[in-house]
């Protein structure tokens, strides 16, 4: 028998609220990937590529080139580019613990069975394109496809392992759930001081794919680390939450079902990328450091172990670096000026909101000039969520102020000797300029961009 | 202020014999906790000058909390610690050793050392030993000079510093879900005493831990690994408290990794918390890469860069530790100078290795992972001889017998075997850092010195005390004495020529005689009553690493005169060690 998945009840009415519009939807299962059963959260349908972005295609020439002008009468020539673009994109604003888990798709029998191959397709492309470039922490790599008949509503899920190109699907069961799923928050506060050198042979590298490669070691780094929670070293094997096995002893605990499960997490690594080895020499362009504090945060389910929550974690700490490194480098274009040697770049700040009707929480990344009307617009088109700006949980970071900035004491790594101007000049701050819409359109084009290359 | 001051028996005997000398100017080495100072080890400056640099480099060498106190004559000395208390030693000709203690220079108490007389006294048995191993890697960048790189050096290893001593360092006991810091600890409180630590491991059943007592526990050392701590206050007070900025700094540059393979011991008190243990540990960190920094300035260049590798000695002779990095691709040989140095500084004899490579010191831990069994002769109970006293083999020695290394010599290769316990012996006491060689080496040795045909190699012929000798010689330039005995009962009046080799030479000797070979690792001897017994490992064992098998059956014990075929001659190969450092 397949893999159980256990869905919220809140999907079930999506489904119906889908299935009133009277047209075929593709979208994104969420949810949570467990070692027996996983549980799906939500559903979101992929947003329809609109004719209204016109306005900003100005600022991006290569979007007219890409040929998905509106939604295809046939599911089977949706563009499954499109749909893996939106699964990186919302798997960016997923807190550790949730990922994308395959993806639903709602049609007539007949549009259904002629869009077989494609549905297959997009997982596929999914998993390649939410693994490039990252360190990959997820040990399943099975996804799930969620088929909803428009004609007889009836609902059947089968998986897939997207790491072999010759699997085949497999029969899952589909479970709804009445009420939602107890989910444990984990929370940490992760400091970054990352040195990157890059060698002459990445020089004809994006930034981008620069500080992917610099980041390798210290994803390996984090992932090989240990964690503590609220403060005590415990045994990967271990349930995470002990008080479910207390309260057999002392009954009381049942009357504080309303408060949520907060977990302080700190995370500790040995300061080696790897093991053993002779002094190296080599020549470096470029040098990279990125310093700050990002804030993590993770959901397990009730019953998780500690290892779960070790990887949901660390997954957060590693997604969200990735996040914003390619939110900032998507977003700025870089252009190498004649002259300029030296930049200072702030990534974006982490905000969340609450996914209503469950303990959970979602991400997305604010660029300082942004307007939250801005972020509240990315989310609704995102990932279907209407939020109200006064919701958005907007101090867990720190926005960098100028003072940050000018502690530019340990910026430049290098001997000071060796390079007489630069004592003098300063880095030049250059603020990534962000615009609600428009950063989906980038990001997109991006993406397309980059695929094309490979 | 430390009122008690102990003096180890044998620092006394080195202060005594330094005192001979017209004028000598050195550094006590103590432990010291908040009311007993232990000196355990003397250090004489070379050149009779004494100078905080040279204290500075010392220290480099000692674990953690080891204070060293400088001396301005006749070792009269005062704490580098701050110079919080010092105490003064006159040495008299008359070889009393006085001492009193200045507390912050400004007044004088008369102090009694105590000299220790128990020789299991020693700092290493009444300590915990606290080893810490991680590798931190560093990036230096090159520059266009030799000074550039060693700027860049010393910028990384204050950064380093910086984190160290940050409080985001945290260490863990292996094998157990305890953390330590110098602010905080996880599994176990900080005010708590080192030696619970020991309850808090989680055994592994390994055979060496179940074979182990408990009450031996204390000897074991308590491995910890070092962790960073990621989340929370940043270690570095440059780093920004926001959301990550990038810096990006287009500059050609020159640049080279290097992993430092940090191996530090801090031994402190039983009950020391554990929160100072964190810091004595964080303590011996910065130290080792202080001097690691100063081996890399010292025989790095720019485009050769050698690793510094920290070693771990235990002089006899002295109560402590020692730690000395070499720089990794320096052979012994070219390091004699050093070692020299170092001899004259700790004012050891000239006539054995003691820091060379080889002769680091072999922890529980090491052992459990050597492959061999070593010294399986330490779990024996005494021989039984009335009033005998032991003289048995010193140092270390490895156990080598029939069926080992996936080789069968099984009925004929038990000289070969003995000869390679002989060797192991001359590894382990650093003689040599020759492998140990195989049967084919040992036949190929002896063509090649002439005493058997070229057809002699990969043949299964025995080998008696002569061919071991002259292959200790060609090999690893040993000579060796022989000892002809023409029949196995003689041997019971070779008791007092055999104490004087095991207490002059301390080496193992291999025995043949008829059929058979052994190696003597000691006797136990009554020189009234004449009463002998030795002790025999037996190389025609042909079964598994197991210490209770190889000792419950005798292939490691005590055996009469008896033992001896006594109508059969027999040849002892004893082994002369040569004199060298």
């Amino acid at each position: 028998m397949g893999k159980t998945i256990l869905a919220d009840e809140s999907i079930q009415s999506y489904i119906t609220e889908l299935l009133s519009k009277g047209q075929w939807q593709l979208g994104l299962i969420i949810g949570h990937f467990a070692q027996q059963k996983d549980f799906a959260v939500r559903l979101i349908c992929s947003p329809e590529p609109v004719e209204d972005e016109a306005s900003e295609e100005d600022e991006e020439p290569k979007e007219k080139k890409i040929k998905t002008p509106q939604k295809p009468e046939n599911m089977a020539d949706s563009d499954e580019r499109w749909i893996a673009t939106h699964a990186r994109q919302v798997n960016r604003m997923l807190p550790g613990g949730l990922d994308v888990l395959g993806i639903f798709a709602l049609a007539p029998p007949n549009m259904m069975i002629s869009a077989q191959t494609k549905l297959r397709q997009i997982l596929y492309l999914i998993h390649k394109s939410l693994s490039k470039g990252q360190t990959q922490t997820n040990s399943t790599t099975e996804r799930h496809l969620l088929q909803i008949c428009s004609t007889t509503r009836k609902i059947t899920c089968r998986s897939i392992d997207v790491a072999d190109q010759k699997s085949a699907f497999k029969p899952a069961d589909w479970k709804p759930q009445s009420g939602s799923e107890k989910w444990i928050k984990l929370k940490t506060d992760i400091n970054l001081d990352l040195k990157i050198n890059v060698p002459v042979k990445q020089q004809n590298q994006n930034m981008l794919k620069q500080i992917q490669q610099g980041l390798v070691p210290y994803c390996d780094n984090i992932c090989n680390g240990i964690i503590t929670i609220n403060g005590e070293v415990r045994d990967v094997t271990e349930v995470l939450d002990q008080s479910a096995s207390d309260s057999k002893r002392s009954k009381g605990r049942d009357k504080g079902q309303t408060s949520q499960l907060i977990h302080d997490i700190d995370l500790y690594t040995q300061p080696i990328s790897k093991e053993k080895r002779e002094p190296e020499m080599y020549d470096s362009v470029c040098k990279l450091v990125i310093q700050g504090v990002t804030h993590g945060r993770a959901f397990v389910h009730s019953k998780a172990l500690v290892s779960e929550a070790k990887q949901a974690i660390t997954t957060d700490i590693i997604r969200s670096i990735h996040a914003r490194c390619e939110l900032l480098c998507e977003d700025i274009e870089v252009v190498e000026e004649e002259g300029i040697k030296k930049e200072l770049y702030d990534t974006p700040i982490r905000v969340f909101g609450k996914l209503h009707g469950s303990s959970l929480d979602f991400c997305d990344y604010k660029f300082q000039d942004e307007k939250l009307e801005e972020v509240t617009d990315r989310i609704k088109e995102l990932l279907d969520i209407t939020i109200d700006p006064d919701d958005l949980e907007l101090d867990c970071e720190q926005v960098p102020c100028e003072e940050d900035w000018s502690k530019d004491k340990s910026l430049d790594p290098i001997d000071d000797s060796s390079n007489g101007a630069s004592n003098t000049s300063k880095f030049n701050m250059l603020t990534a300029v962000g615009g609600g819409i428009a950063v989906v359109a980038a990001g997109l084009s991006y993406m397309l961009f980059g695929d094309s290359q490979t | 202020m430390p009122r008690i001051i102990i003096c180890h028996s044998s620092v006394a005997k080195q202060l005594q014999q330094i005192s001979k000398d017209d004028k000598a100017v050195g550094l006590l080495m103590s432990y010291s906790s908040d009311d007993i100072l232990t000196v355990s080890a003397c250090v004489r400056c070379v050149s009779n000058n004494l100078s905080t640099q040279f204290s500075q480099l010392l220290i480099l060498t000692l674990p953690d909390n080891l204070t060293n106190v400088l001396s301005e004559d006749n070792f009269n000395f005062w704490t580098a610690d701050e110079g919080k208390s010092s105490v003064t030693v006159n040495i008299t000709d008359e070889c009393v050793v006085n001492t009193s203690v200045i507390a912050r220079n400004t007044c004088c108490i008369d102090v009694t050392i105590d000299i220790g007389d128990s020789e299991d006294e020693s700092v290493v048995n009444t300590c915990v030993i606290a080893r810490n191993t991680c590798c931190i890697d560093v990036t230096i960048d090159i520059g266009d000079s030799e000074e550039s790189w060693k700027k860049s050096l010393n910028k990384e290893i204050d950064r380093q510093y910086k984190i160290i001593k940050s409080g985001c360092i945290m260490y863990k006991l292996q094998q157990s879900n305890v953390l330590i810091g110098g602010n905080q600890s996880c599994g176990i409180t900080k005010d708590s005493k080192c030696v619970d630590l020991y309850d808090l491991i989680e055994e592994d059943g390994g055979i060496f831990k179940r074979t182990r007592k408990k009450k031996d526990k204390h000897l074991e050392t308590l491995q910890f690994t070092t962790f960073l701590k990621r989340s929370g206050t940043p270690p570095d007070e440059d780093i920004p408290p926001c959301a990550p900025v990038i810096y990006h700094n287009i500059v050609n540059s020159k640049s080279v990794d290097i992993t430092l393979q940090i191996d530090t011991i801090s031994t402190v008190t039983t009950d020391t918390t554990v929160s100072k243990l964190a810091v004595a540990m964080s303590t011996s960190v910065c130290r080792q890469l202080k001097a690691m920094t100063n081996c890399m300035m010292q025989h790095s260049k720019r485009g050769d860069f050698q690793t510094p590798q920290p070693y771990h000695f235990q002089p006899l002779s002295l109560n402590t530790f020692l730690t000395v990095t070499y720089p990794s691709k320096m052979s012994d040989d070219d390091l004699v100078e050093k070692r020299r140095d170092l001899h004259k500084k700790f004012c050891l004899n000239d006539d054995r290795p003691i820091f060379r490579r080889n002769n680091k010191h072999m922890f529980l831990e090491d052992l459990e992972k050597y492959g061999y069994l070593v010294n399986p002769h330490a779990g024996l109970s005494p021989s039984g001889v009335k009033d005998g006293t032991p003289y048995i083999v010193q140092g270390l020695y490895s156990y080598h017998h029939y069926m080992q290394d996936r080789f069968d010599d099984n009925k004929w290769g038990c000289a070969y075997r003995s000869l390679q316990t002989l060797i192991s012996w001359f590894r382990l006491q650093g003689y040599t850092e020759k492998p140990i060689p195989g049967h084919k080496e040992i036949q190929q040795a002896l063509v090649d010195v002439g005493d058997k045909e070229a057809k002699f190699v990969g043949s299964r012929q025995w080998i008696g005390s002569m061919e071991c000798s002259y292959v200790l010689d060609h090999l690893i330039g040993v000579t060796s004495k022989i000892m002809f005995v023409s029949a196995g009962a003689d041997l019971s009046s070779k008791g007092r020529e055999l104490a004087q080799h095991f207490t002059t030479q301390g080496t193992p000797i291999m025995i043949g005689g008829g059929v058979l070979a052994h190696t003597i690792l000691g006797v136990d001897f009554n020189d009234v009553t004449g009463d002998l017994k030795f002790l025999i490992l037996d190389p025609h064992f042909t079964g598994a690493e197991e210490l209770k098998v190889i000792l419950d059956k005798g292939w490691c014990g005590w055996k009469g005169t008896d033992f001896w075929d006594q109508t059969a001659h027999y040849n002892l190969c004893m082994p002369q060690r040569p004199i060298c450092i």
